[in-house]
C-alpha cells in the first residue's frame, strides 16, 4: 500500500484502470457526439464521432428552447444563493465555532437538520404563498439559501475551529469590532473553504431541478435544467437538439469544474479525516 | 469578552432564515398531514392519522416504500464498494492517477436531468447499452426502461454511475489521512495485503465510512430526481419510490396525503441517519 516504484504490476492495473474509465466516458461521448450530429444520425446512439459535424445544432436548440433567458435566469438564482449562503454561513459559523458553548452545541444539531430531512413541499409553497412570492425568483432563492445553509454551516464552522484566537484578542485591544474582526482577519483566513463552498453551492444550485419544478411555474422564471425537461418532452424525436441542450447545461459545471477541482475536492472531502 | 467580539446577535439572520424556509414548513407539515385538504375540498378539516392509514391500503404506496428500501440498500452498498476499490487502486501511485481522478469525478458535477437523459438514450432499445451486448454477443437485449423488471435497475445503474465518484474522493482523503509509518510496521512484522487492509486500513477508516454510508443512505431515501429524469416512476408504477409518490399527490391536488407521506419519509430517514451514526462513532479509534 505504500510507495514503491513502478512494476509491472501497476501497469496492468493502469490498463485496466484506463479501461474501467471508459464506463464513465461512454455515456459522455455519446451526448457530446450526438450534438454534432444530425437528427437521424444521432438517434442511433452510437458513441462515434459525426460523420459530418453539425455546430448549427446549438444556436437552433438556443433559440428553441429559449436558452438565453434559461442561462440568465440560473446566473441571477445561482449568484445570489452562493453569495447570501456563503457570507450567513461564514458569519454564523466564526460566532459558534469561537462561542464554543451550550447555544453553539444546540445550534451545530440545528442547522444539521438540513442535511438530513427532505424539504416539505407542501408548505412551503404555503408559506411562499402568504409572502406573495411563490413562482418568483426571490421565493425560490430563499428557499434555496436555507436548504443549502446546512452544509457550508458544517464545513465552515470545523474550520474556524482550527483557527487560533491569538488574532482575535490583539483586535480587540486594538478598538476593532466584531464586524471588522470578521471581514479584515477571518474572512480572509477561511479562504480555502469558503472557495469549496462557493463552488459546491454554485454547482447544487445551478444543477437543482426539483426545487423549480415545484416552486417556479412560470415559463419567464424558467431555469436551465427546467429546459431540458421541457425540451425532452416537446421535441422526443429531435435527439440531436435534446444532447445540444444537456451539453449548454452541463457546460458551465464542466467549465467550473476543471478550474477549481481543487476546491472541490477539498470541500468533498472535509470531515473525511474527523468526521 | 465572550459577547463583545462574539455578539449572538449576528447569529439572527441564518437562523431567522434557516427557521422560517426550513424548520417552519417542517412543522407545519405536520399538521397539513393531519388534515383532509385537497384541491376540490372547501373546508379544510382535522382529520387524525386517515392519510396515514389511507397510504398503507394504497398498494402503488407500498410498492413505492419497497422499492425506495432496495434501491437504498442496493446504492449504498454499490456506491460504497466501487468507491473505496476506485480510492484503494487510486492511491497506489500509478501513471493514470490524474486523469483517473478527474475523469471520475464528472458524472458528480452533473445534474440529474443531464444524466437521465443520457441514460435515457443509453437505455433505449437501439441505444448504446444494447449496442455493447450486442458486440459481446450476449443475447439479453431488452427495452430497458420500459421493461417492468428492469426499469428499478436502470435508476440504481444511473445513480451509482452519478455519484461514485463522490464516495471515491472521500475515501481518498481518509486513506492519505493515515501514517506511512503504519503501512511499514505492519510490514516488517510480515503483514500481508489483504491483513494490512483488514487491521490498518478499515479500522483508520471509519470517518469515512460514516460520512459515506450517512450520505448514500440520506440520498437513497430521498431519491427522486433520477426516477423522474430517467423512468417517470413506470411502466405503471413498478419503478417508483415514496420521492415520485409525493410530487404525483401533490400534482394530482391531494395536499393533505402528499405531506404525510412526506412527514413519513422525514421521520425515517431521521431515524435511520441517528442510528447509523451512532453505531459508527462507538467504533470510532485512533491508534
Amino acid at each position: 500500500m505504500s510507495r514503491v516504484k513502478y512494476t509491472g504490476g501497476k501497469l496492468v492495473l493502469d490498463v485496466v484502470m484506463a479501461i474501467l474509465s471508459l464506463i464513465v466516458l461512454v455515456p459522455l461521448l455519446v451526448v457530446f457526439f450526438g450534438a454534432f450530429k444530425t437528427s437521424g444520425e444521432a438517434i442511433r446512439f452510437n458513441m462515434m464521432p459525426p460523420q459530418e459535424w453539425h455546430p448549427e445544432n446549438f444556436p437552433i436548440v438556443f433559440a428553441k428552447a429559449k436558452l438565453g433567458l434559461a442561462f440568465w435566469n440560473s446566473t441571477q438564482i445561482s449568484l445570489v444563493v452562493v453569495g447570501v449562503t456563503t457570507i450567513l454561513c461564514a458569519l454564523s459559523g466564526f460566532i459558534i465555532a469561537r462561542r464554543n458553548d451550550r447555544l453553539s452545541t444546540f445550534l451545530n444539531t440545528f442547522f444539521s437538520l438540513g442535511l438530513i430531512i427532505p424539504m416539505a413541499v407542501v408548505p412551503t409553497i404555503l408559506l411562499l404563498q402568504f409572502f406573495n412570492i411563490m413562482n418568483t425568483k426571490t421565493g425560490l432563492i430563499l428557499v434555496m439559501i436555507s436548504s443549502n445553509i446546512s452544509w457550508g454551516m458544517f464545513i465552515l464552522t470545523n474550520f474556524i475551529y482550527t483557527i487560533p484566537r491569538e488574532m482575535d484578542e490583539a483586535a480587540l485591544i486594538d478598538g476593532c469590532g466584531p464586524i471588522r474582526l470578521f471581514f479584515t482577519i477571518i474572512l480572509p483566513m477561511l479562504k480555502p473553504v469558503v472557495l469549496s463552498n462557493v463552488v459546491i453551492v454554485a454547482m447544487g444550485t445551478w444543477n437543482d431541478l426539483q426545487m423549480p419544478l415545484y416552486l417556479l411555474n412560470s415559463s419567464k422564471n424558467i431555469t436551465m435544467p427546467l429546459t431540458v425537461y421541457n425540451f425532452k418532452g416537446r421535441y422526443f424525436s429531435d435527439w440531436n437538439l435534446i444532447f445540444a441542450d444537456l451539453v449548454l447545461v452541463a457546460l458551465p459545471m464542466i467549465v467550473l469544474y476543471v478550474f477549481c477541482q481543487k476546491y472541490i475536492v477539498a470541500g468533498a472531502s472535509a470531515g473525511a479525516v474527523k468526521g | 469578552m465572550q459577547d463583545r467580539l462574539y455578539p449572538k446577535y449576528l447569529l439572527i439572520p441564518a437562523i431567522l432564515i434557516f427557521s422560517v424556509f426550513f424548520i417552519l414548513p417542517v412543522i407545519g407539515g405536520v399538521y397539513i398531514s393531519l388534515t383532509n385538504w385537497d384541491i376540490t375540498r372547501p373546508v379544510i378539516r382535522f382529520i387524525g392519522l386517515t392519510n396515514y392509514q389511507l397510504m398503507f391500503e394504497d398498494t402503488d404506496f407500498v410498492l413505492a416504500i419497497k422499492n425506495t428500501l432496495f434501491f437504498t440498500v442496493a446504492i449504498t452498498t454499490l456506491r460504497n464498494i466501487f468507491a473505496l476499490f476506485l480510492a484503494i487502486v487510486l492511491t497506489q501511485s500509478l501513471r493514470t492517477t490524474t486523469y483517473l481522478r478527474t475523469v471520475f469525478y464528472i458524472p458528480p458535477v452533473l445534474s440529474y436531468v443531464v444524466v437521465g437523459i443520457m441514460f435515457t438514450a443509453i437505455f433505449q432499445m437501439n441505444g448504446t447499452f444494447n449496442q455493447i451486448l450486442g458486440f459481446f454477443n450476449l443475447p439479453d437485449k431488452t427495452e430497458w426502461i420500459a421493461n417492468p423488471n428492469t426499469a428499478l435497475l436502470t435508476v440504481i445503474i444511473m445513480d451509482v454511475w452519478k455519484w461514485t465518484g463522490f464516495h471515491m474522493i472521500i475515501y481518498i482523503a481518509g486513506l492519505t489521512a493515515i501514517p506511512q509509518d503504519y503501512y511499514e510496521a505492519s510490514r516488517i512484522d510480515g503483514a500481508s495485503f489483504w491483513k494490512q487492509l483488514r487491521h490498518i486500513v478499515l479500522p483508520l477508516l471509519i470517518p469515512a465510512f460514516k460520512i459515506n454510508i450517512t450520505q448514500s443512505l440520506i440520498g437513497g431515501f430521498r431519491v427522486f430526481e433520477q426516477v423522474l429524469t430517467l423512468t417517470g416512476g413506470g411502466p405503471g408504477h413498478r419503478s417508483t419510490v415514496v420521492g415520485m409518490m409525493i410530487y404525483e399527490y401533490f400534482g394530482r391536488g391531494f395536499y393533505g396525503r402528499s405531506t404525510a407521506m412526506s412527514m413519513l419519509l422525514s421521520v425515517v430517514v431521521v431515524a435511520v441517519t441517528v442510528v447509523v451514526r451512532r453505531y459508527f462513532t462507538r467504533k470510532e479509534m485512533t491508534y
